[in-house]
């Protein structure tokens, strides 16, 4: 995920959410079980995350996942969410086309408004101002190592053994080049010497490990309980909807990744969907690496380039953008 | 499934007749030699499956629990690589495809996981029209390049790693299938 926009006015977040917030607390209260990886996080208070209980429920996801159905919110707030500030962003106004009532086509239909707000409430027709910011994907940016030894290795004899005793495999992958985050598509993190272990990507300190990612496939594989400490993101409304992920207890977000979890134990279901993360603001530059016309195949009668305006695809949005200026025109949900 | 998948379903209600009869009687359709094969009655994952020579990535995609996001409703297209080109990986081939390595095997894959769907036609008609290489970020935040040397096409990655097209391509209904003859192995 590259940060293009200064302010991080997330854009496309026409409902960048209660994410908005962040002032959960994250309180975890250890409960590991028989599970691997990481123990369960219990009872953080997130006075934003009660925006009305699975309104988006109807949706579904087609993806066999029986258990995402069932229950309601036990757990009104997300395991280990967000003490990184407020998120107040630059609060762009966001340009939602909408379809269904014209051909989408450069023909000054830009309204001001937004089908899904970021107050946490279902403000769908509403004229909106867009205010909020990308605090998601903005906080999601910032994350840094997990300090200490993770729950998964702790519990090993030896687990969090200090550099010395370690053996060269866990520090050059298969491939014979050495572990970093960005061998496992982790964008946020810094770099630096870092140790591949049980599904962790480790750094050490004198003391042995001093600070842990988990990783997808990994600690984040299907059957782990979401490891604690690590942030999950509750992401906008129409993400909720778009990708048919339930309540907030029923998905995490984290690292571009959404995850179906278990609402009752926070234990991974299934991947939801792989994000870019990238930014696109109406009135700023696209963002770089979107060369090609990608536009999903239902919308390609409708949506196709012209001498006037491209459309790109990303992460759920279709985005009209200005051949001459590169700038985005307009940002196009896909939901009706 | 994407039978139950209303945007997508509201989708095809929107384009009307045209999107009707895109999809035909719902069989699939093979354009000219050489363009992308449409198989727009199945997911990505499923289109995925049918492909003998990509089985390989296809358990991959399994082994690492991608398929589900393959069934689901964001669109993605996915530059296989063949079985050949697994196999040419030799002992660290197999070792990817080992339960420790799986996180390597994600990170792997996603670095042949891009946003949308582009068939060959769209990245060539995009290399003619910028007159070079063109760009497109991965699922894995990387960038990967395309460039033509007449009708073949080649994927780089930043560090050097490449591949060619090789195959027919196979759009889905939510994604497009590109088979390549290596795996884009970090360097």
């Amino acid at each position: 995920m590259r940060v293009l926009l200064a302010g991080a006015a997330a854009l496309a977040l026409a409902a960048s959410g209660d994410a908005a917030q962040g002032n959960g607390n994250g309180n975890g209260k250890g409960n590991g079980g028989d599970k691997p990886a990481a123990a369960q996080a219990k009872g953080n208070g997130n006075a934003k995350a009660d925006r009305g209980p699975q309104r988006m429920e109807a949706r579904g996801n087609g993806n066999g996942n029986a258990k995402a159905e069932r229950g309601n919110d036990r757990r009104p707030a997300q395991a280990g969410n967000a003490n990184r500030g407020n998120g107040n962003g630059n609060g762009n106004d966001r340009v939602v086309e909408r379809r269904g009532n014209g051909n989408g086509n450069g023909n000054d239909r830009n309204d001001v408004r937004v089908r899904y707000d970021d107050r946490g409430r279902d403000a769908r027709g509403v004229n909106v101002r867009y205010d909020g910011g990308g605090f998601w994907l903005a906080g999601d940016r910032e994350r840094g190592l997990i300090d200490g030894c993770p729950p998964g290795l702790a519990k090993k004899r030896n687990g969090c053994n200090p550099p010395g005793q370690l053996k060269d495999d866990y520090r050059r992958s298969l491939f014979g080049v050495d572990y970093r985050p960005s061998l496992f598509g982790l964008t946020s993190y810094g770099r630096g010497d870092y140790y591949y272990r049980d599904g962790y990507l480790v750094r050490y300190g004198n003391d042995g490990i001093s600070g842990w990612i988990p990783l997808l496939g990994g600690a984040l594989g299907v059957g782990n309980l979401w490891p604690v400490g690590y942030t999950s993101y509750q992401v906008p409304d129409y993400y909720v909807d778009y990708y048919g992920l339930g309540g907030p207890d029923r998905y995490r977000y984290a690292d571009n990744v959404i995850y179906r979890v278990d609402p009752e134990d926070a234990a991974i279901m299934s991947i939801a969907a792989l994000i870019t993360g990238d930014e696109f603001a109406v009135g700023q530059p696209m963002p770089r690496g979107y060369d090609v016309y990608n536009v999903p195949a239902p919308y390609r009668d409708r949506y196709y380039d012209t001498p006037d305006a491209y459309y790109r695809y990303s992460d759920g949005y279709v985005y009209r953008i200005d051949p001459e200026t590169q700038l985005v025109a307009a940002a196009i949900d896909l939901l009706i | 499934m994407l039978t139950k998948n209303k945007p997508f379903v509201h989708a095809f209600a929107i384009v009307g007749l045209v999107a009707l009869s895109a999809c035909g009687s719902g069989a699939e359709t093979d354009a000219a030699d050489g363009s992308t094969q449409i198989d727009e009655t199945d997911t990505l994952a499923a289109a995925l499956g049918k492909l003998p020579e990509l089985s390989t990535v296809n358990s991959a995609i399994v082994t690492a629990d991608l398929n589900t996001v393959f069934d689901g409703v964001g669109s993605y297209t996915l530059l296989a690589p063949s079985d050949e080109a697994f196999a040419a990986l030799g002992e660290a081939g197999q070792a990817l495809m080992n339960e420790e390595q799986k996180p390597i095997l994600v990170g792997v894959l996603r670095n042949h996981i891009l946003p949308g769907y582009l068939q060959p036609e769209d990245i060539a008609k995009a290399i003619d029209a910028k007159g070079g290489a063109v760009t497109m970020t991965t699922l894995g935040g990387g960038d990967v390049t395309f460039t033509k040397d007449g009708e073949t096409i080649t994927v780089a990655r930043e560090d050097g790693a490449s591949a060619q097209f090789s195959g027919k391509a196979v759009a889905a209904s939510n994604g497009v299938v590109i088979p390549i003859g290596a795996v884009l192995q970090p360097q």
